[in-house]
Formats: structure tokens, C-alpha cells, sequence
């Protein structure tokens, strides 16, 4: 009980895992599969997300002290359990190792073109490991204080990137066919599932009073600014878009006008840094607590030393740039998330909890 | 003291972090004492011209040399390589320097206009991929060879405080130098249209035109100008006597990366007033005989231009109407008359204003219909239907049988309110 985070640092970590991934070469792949429609794709993946957020939640109130393991084990028994865990270890290791590959890809085009997977391991591991092995309320709090400053400067750099002198309109945004809009939301889906790690977490999270409001509240305000994000990307670049796979520093960097006053490309720098140094100890707390119900009482070192080994052996051999990873996910995804859907689903339409386990087990704060 | 440090010692390992923190250390730290400097690894390189063809490309870049002296100009040198490829040109000036180039400070490429025969973007692309250059750099043509224009802007920078980058780029320059990015490029070039447009400079002996490059002012020579006629790493001027760089607002259009023709200096007068930019515009507007005046030729200062550009497809019948609100301030009023008026007291009568119209229209309407005729939409035509009339555009597009054709059918029409400014 004293691992438990509030409803408040709950949102900030989806709110951080909803930026994780979407700043960096996503609008470019959407633009490069429905041209200015891709707006329309990843509208239809945020509205799935969002609906998938509120199952989650709503199994939150129905379930407020039960942990998926448990739920799971009630379901469909314990082994089938623990093989569903093992998934979700292996989805979250595969989700990590993807925001790892666009952060070397873009370190190395910004900041030091001969930056390497191991360095970028070497600077990375140590961090999110010391988080997450000092429990998931330090990871939840150290989020919270974390995002105002990154959401603070994520805003300043849509102001940069607004000032630009000129750019045209928005076409259509219905340029492309449904068909079309259809194929993209669908092999662009691996950007998204963000709130999937909430499941593992959801007997942490304190209950509290207007639980699924206040988390929305926050989400809808991430989803506007990062959707003023992609609007203004999509103005700036159009058909060149294929050439700025580093959406967040090249919004910024177009600015004609911060030229004169020298180089501020510092603030998205530091921004997007600090969103995959969080993302990553969110990961990395979630993948301990998955290792810790496979293999049952652990020392959480262990698990998070074994998340460690085979992230490395995954990115060193397997996925070890960028291109080779958005390959296989845009491939292979594709065949998960139906599934993942069945299991929440499934979680949702189970029985809740009568009245005296309620009155045995909850810690509902009026 | 050595019992002190075992404590140190012990205490320390209890902690992961420390522990981890000197195994990397005791890993990287020995490799990082030997490694050379990266000054003597990497050459710092700020502009790049290539010349010759798109299978023969000679390629001249402006290198830093960090040399000690006593003034705060840049020191380069232009070196240069040939090669078959884009990545044989690089490595060729490599193999030269002994050293990589590192491109993150480049803020021009010079392109001669002997490449522009064939696709550009070939080489274009093939630069990005291989040499990672950003796309916000500026790009411009030049009439002579790259490697002259850039040896010139070396010579340049060396003996004054002007800067060819400067006097191209619309960052720093904005009230005076048109937008000629590699990111403008490469958005006309993949528009519907593939139409875009660049920068052009030349190289002349016209002393009356241009900034002067070479060290004729007296100023204090720099040590690297008098190696600059040896071997391949000099800044010889190819033809040894051209001396004065040349860069107008002169606009060279592109279509599908080819290039087609110049705008006139009306022409890019006449697009300046129908592209959203912040470029200082003159009016002249001549035979004037009102306020006293007698054949009087008065000059306006466009203070500010609002531009508002709206779109209609009737019948299939494309229009597009742009509607242009100057303010203006007299700069300058001659007339034959010698008591002619003072420019503050001068106001926009209707002769003025008709006159200003006339002007103003007249530039629009022979740049319209130089593009007109070349199928070059550089006046973004095309976006403006595209993100008001959508759906209209497609199926007019449709009944052309030549889509790339659909400048010639649209109308143009142009309103003008003029104004005097009051500060």
C-alpha cells in the first residue's frame, strides 16, 4: 500500500506516455500514408486510445483494489495468467525498445551523428533502472513535478514554430480516400496503445473522487496541444515531409527568426529527453512488476537487471536502428492490438466485486 | 590515509549507481585520454558550390581554418574534389584534408548553373542522404562556377565584415533577401505543379553593380589569400579577373528541377506583391500633375502589405481575386517645377491612387503571365484553390486534358488600396 500513487500522478503518466512516441517521426510516416488526411488516421487512433483509457478505468472503479493478476487468475486461471503477463512483458520490452531507436535517431540527427545504440544504453539503462527500483510512487511523483516543465516547454516550442513568417494553409483533409485513412490508422496503431501500462498498475492507483474526469481533463488538454503539434507540421512541411522525421526539433528549428539569436533548439531538445527519460522508468517500473508476478516474490534488483539484459541483447542484435524496428512493428503489430482488445474486453464484462469484498478491501477516500 | 579510503571504498559500493558510475570509468576513461582532438579528425565546413554535370560533379567547399590572427573574420579556404557521385566528390576532398567533413555549420550551397540542365534534385537528395545536411540551408545559382563564387565570398569575408551568407539568407535578412532555402525548393519542386524557385548570383567586372570581393579597399590582407594558387586547395578565382559578386533579388525558376527562365526584375517585383513576405517594396510611380506638380515622378516606401487571397471555381471557371492594402511613405518627389510639394505634406489624391493601381497591377499581371505561359506556379496558385476549393479544383482538374495546364485557365483579378502611413 505504500507503493500507491494519486489520481493526479496517474495522469501524468498518461499524459507523458501519450507524448512518448508521437513527437518525433510519426507525423512524417502519417503524412507519407494519407497525406494531409493523416490528421483524420491519427484522430480516429487517439479516439480509440481514449476509449480503451476509459475501459481501463472504468475496470478501476469496478475492480478499485484488485491488480490485473488478480483478475486475470479469476478469469481464466493462473497459468493462463502468467502467459498473459508474459505478453504484456514482452509488449511493453518491445514499446521501450522503440522509443529507444527513435531517441539514438534523433540524437544522432541532432545533437552527434556518430552517437551509438550503446551509448545512448549506457546513458539511458542506468536512469530509468534507478527509478524504477526505487518504487513506482518515486517514478509517479518524479513524473508529476517532470511534466509541468515538459508540457511548459513543449507549448513555447509551438510558439517558436508559429512565428514563422510564412506557410500556407491547410488543404483538405480529406485528400486522400477512406480506404486509405483506413490503412494508415492501421499500420500506424504501434504509435499508439500508450495507456496499455495502466492495466498493470491499476490496483496502485489510489480511488479517489471524479477518478475518470480528472485523468481526461488532463489527457484532452495533451491531445489539443499535441494536435496543434501535428496541424502546424503539416502546414510548415507538406510535401516535403518525408524529409522531417524529427518532427518536434524541425518545427522548431524552421523558425527563420531564432537564426539571428542563436541556436534554441536546447528547449525540444530537453523536452523530448525528458519525455522518453520518463516513458522509460514508467517502462521499466512496469516491466518489474510483470517480472515480479511471472516468476512470484522477487528482489526487484533482479528484475530489473534481467529487463536490462535482454533489452540490450534486443536492440544490439535485433533491432538496432530505427528503420529495421518501424519495419517490423508496422509488419507484425498489426496482429496484437485485436488481441489486447479481446483481453480488455473480456477484463470488462467480468463480474465486479460484491459488497463485502468491497467493504474488506477497499481504501476509498471520500 | 589508506584506511580512510577503504571506508570511502566500501561505503561506495553499497551504492549501484556509484558502482556503475566507475565501472564506466575504468571502461572508457583510458580510451578517452589517448583519443586525438576532433579538431584534428573533423574540418568544419560552412558553404558548399558544386560545379559540372549531375555524373561529373566537382565539388568546392568552403573549409574553416582555425588559425590564430588578429581580427575576428572567419579564416577559410575553398578545397576541392571531383567524383562520379555526390559521396566520391566528399571523399575525394577527404582524402585531400585527411580529415571528415562535418557539414552541421554549412549555411549555403552554391549550385552552377551548367548542372541545371538535368534534374537538380538528384544531386540535391544524394547531398542530404550523404553529407546529412538540414534542409533550412539556403540555396542559390550562380551564372559562373560554384568554386568562384565561393572563393570570392571567402575573399570577402576575410577583408570586410560583409557576409555572403548574410546578404542570401532571409533569416538574417529578411527585409531584403527572398526566401532561397533547400526546404523551399524541394516543397515547389514535390507540389502538384513541381514548380519552385532560387536565388541567382553572379559574378561580374560591372563595378557599378554588386559588392566588391577581392582585397582592392587596403584592408589588412590575411595570411591564407597569399597561398591561394597552389594545387587543389586554393581560392584562385577560375577566371582570374571576375571580382565582383553580384546578387539581386532576380528570382531563377525551376520546373520539374530543370531550370526555365529569370524573372525579370518587374516580374519579381510583380510576385513580391502577391507572396506573403517581408520584403522591402518600392513604388515609382511617373507623370504626375497634381498638388503642383508638372511630369512629377514620386517614390513610395511600402510600409506594410496586407495581403488577403481568396478563391472561387464557378462553371469550372477558376478565379482568383487578391486583394492588396499598402501603406505607404513618400520617399522621394521630382518635379519640373521648382516649387514642387514637400514629401510630408503630399497626399493620395485619385491621380495618385490610379496611378499606384496601375503600377501595382501591371507588375502582377506580366509576372502572371510569364508563368501563365512557362506552366511555373511559383505564386503558390494551386494552394490557394487547394485549401479553399478543394472539391471544385479536383473536378475542374479533371475535365483538363493537360492538368499541369490549369494556370492558363485561371483568372486573375487584383484589387489595390493605397494608403499613406501615419507615423
Amino acid at each position: 500500500m505504500n507503493d500507491q500513487i494519486t489520481v493526479k500522478q496517474a495522469g501524468s503518466l498518461c499524459a507523458i506516455s501519450m507524448l512518448a512516441l508521437k513527437l518525433v517521426t510519426l507525423p512524417s510516416i502519417l503524412y507519407q500514408q494519407a497525406k494531409t488526411s493523416g490528421l483524420i488516421s491519427a484522430f480516429c487512433l487517439f479516439l480509440i486510445d481514449f476509449f480503451g483509457l476509459f475501459l481501463i478505468l472504468k475496470l478501476k472503479q469496478k475492480f478499485p483494489n484488485m491488480s490485473l493478476y488478480e483478475l486475470l487468475c479469476k478469469a481464466i486461471g493462473k497459468i493462463f495468467a502468467k502467459a498473459i503477463y508474459i505478453i504484456l512483458y514482452f509488449f511493453l520490452l518491445l514499446k521501450l525498445i522503440f522509443i529507444i531507436n527513435e531517441a539514438v535517431s534523433y540524437t544522432q540527427s541532432i545533437v552527434d551523428e556518430e552517437f551509438t545504440n550503446i551509448m545512448f544504453l549506457m546513458c539511458f539503462l542506468p536512469v530509468i533502472s534507478a527509478v524504477a527500483h526505487s518504487g513506482l510512487k518515486s517514478t509517479a511523483r518524479t513524473c508529476e513535478v517532470g511534466f509541468i516543465f515538459v508540457i511548459f516547454g513543449f507549448i513555447v516550442c509551438l510558439f517558436l514554430s508559429e512565428t514563422t513568417t510564412s506557410f500556407m494553409k491547410l488543404s483538405s483533409i480529406f485528400e486522400s480516400s477512406p480506404l486509405k485513412i483506413l490503412s494508415s490508422s492501421f499500420s500506424t496503431s504501434i504509435w499508439f496503445f500508450d495507456f496499455l501500462f495502466l492495466l498493470i498498475i491499476m490496483d496502485k492507483i489510489k480511488v479517489e473522487k471524479n477518478l475518470i474526469k480528472r485523468i481526461f481533463n488532463l489527457i484532452i488538454f495533451v491531445f489539443i496541444i499535441l494536435f496543434i503539434f501535428y496541424i502546424i507540421y503539416f502546414r510548415l512541411f507538406r510535401n516535403t515531409a518525408f524529409l522531417h522525421k524529427n518532427a518536434i526539433a524541425d518545427v522548431t528549428q524552421y523558425n527563420r527568426n531564432i537564426g539571428n539569436v542563436g541556436n534554441i533548439d536546447i528547449i525540444s531538445i530537453l523536452v523530448y529527453l525528458f519525455i522518453i527519460y520518463f516513458q522509460g522508468a514508467i517502462y521499466m517500473s512496469c516491466l518489474r512488476i510483470c517480472f515480479e508476478k511471472i516468476i512470484g516474490e522477487i528482489n526487484p534488483t533482479w528484475a530489473i537487471i534481467f529487463a536490462d539484459i535482454i533489452l540490450v541483447i534486443l536492440q544490439y542484435f535485433i533491432f538496432y536502428n530505427l528503420e529495421i524496428t518501424i519495419n517490423f512493428y508496422m509488419a507484425y503489430f498489426k496482429f496484437v492490438w485485436p488481441f489486447l482488445w479481446l483481453m480488455l474486453l473480456l477484463l470488462f464484462f467480468m463480474k465486479g466485486e460484491n459488497k463485502n469484498d468491497r467493504k474488506n478491501k477497499s481504501h476509498i477516500k471520500s | 590515509m589508506i584506511g580512510r579510503i577503504k571506508a570511502i571504498l566500501k561505503a561506495s559500493s553499497k551504492s549501484l549507481m556509484f558502482t556503475y558510475f566507475m565501472i564506466i570509468m575504468i571502461v572508457l576513461l583510458p580510451n578517452a585520454l589517448v583519443m586525438p582532438s576532433q579538431s584534428f579528425k573533423s574540418q568544419i565546413i560552412t558553404a558548399i558550390g558544386i560545379d559540372g554535370t549531375t555524373n561529373d560533379i566537382e565539388m568546392s567547399v568552403l573549409a574553416l581554418s582555425n588559425i590564430s590572427k588578429n581580427n575576428m573574420n572567419e579564416s577559410t579556404k575553398v578545397i576541392s574534389g571531383k567524383g562520379s557521385t555526390v559521396a566520391n566528390a566528399v571523399f575525394s576532398i577527404e582524402r585531400q584534408v585527411g580529415r571528415s567533413l562535418k557539414m552541421g555549420h554549412v549555411g549555403y550551397i552554391v549550385l552552377s548553373k551548367s548542372l541545371t540542365n538535368d534534374d537538380i534534385t538528384k544531386i540535391l537528395n544524394n547531398l542530404i542522404i550523404t553529407t546529412k545536411l538540414p534542409d533550412t540551408i539556403s540555396l542559390v545559382i550562380c551564372e559562373d562556377s560554384a568554386k568562384s563564387v565561393l572563393d570570392s565570398a571567402s575573399k570577402l569575408e576575410q577583408t570586410s565584415s560583409y557576409k555572403f551568407r548574410e546578404m542570401i539568407q532571409n533569416e538574417y535578412n529578411e527585409d531584403f533577401a527572398q526566401e532561397t532555402s533547400l526546404d523551399a525548393f524541394l516543397k515547389g519542386y514535390y507540389s502538384p505543379n513541381a514548380s519552385s524557385s532560387l536565388g541567382y548570383v553572379s559574378l561580374t567586372k560591372n563595378e557599378l553593380l554588386g559588392v566588391e570581393a577581392d582585397n582592392s579597399s587596403g584592408e589588412e590582407q590575411n595570411p591564407d589569400s597569399s597561398e591561394n594558387s597552389k594545387g587543389n586547395t586554393n581560392s584562385q578565382n577560375s577566371s582570374g579577373q571576375n571580382n565582383v559578386l553580384e546578387y539581386s533579388n532576380r528570382q531563377s525558376v525551376f520546373k520539374n528541377g530543370k531550370f526555365r527562365y529569370i524573372l525579370s526584375n518587374e516580374e519579381t517585383e510583380g510576385l513580391n506583391f502577391i507572396v506573403e513576405n517581408n520584403l522591402q517594396k518600392l513604388i515609382t510611380i511617373n507623370d504626375i500633375n497634381s498638388q503642383g506638380l508638372i511630369d512629377g515622378k514620386i517614390t513610395f516606401d511600402v510600409i506594410s502589405e496586407k495581403l488577403t487571397v481568396s478563391t472561387s471555381i464557378n462553371n469550372n471557371k477558376p478565379q482568383i481575386l487578391y486583394n492588396i492594402a499598402l501603406k505607404l511613405k513618400v520617399m522621394e518627389v521630382i518635379s519640373k517645377n521648382e516649387n514642387k510639394i514637400a514629401e510630408d505634406r503630399l497626399v493620395i489624391d485619385d491621380e495618385i491612387s490610379n496611378k499606384i493601381n496601375q503600377y501595382v497591377k501591371q507588375k502582377i499581371s506580366m509576372l502572371i503571365t510569364k508563368i501563365k505561359q512557362e506552366k511555373t506556379d511559383i505564386a503558390n496558385i494551386y494552394n490557394y484553390f487547394e485549401s479553399e476549393n478543394y472539391s471544385k479544383l479536383m473536378s475542374f482538374l479533371n475535365t483538363l486534358q493537360d492538368k499541369d495546364d490549369y494556370l492558363s485557365y485561371v483568372q486573375v483579378k487584383v484589387n489595390v488600396r493605397s494608403k499613406l502611413s501615419t507615423n
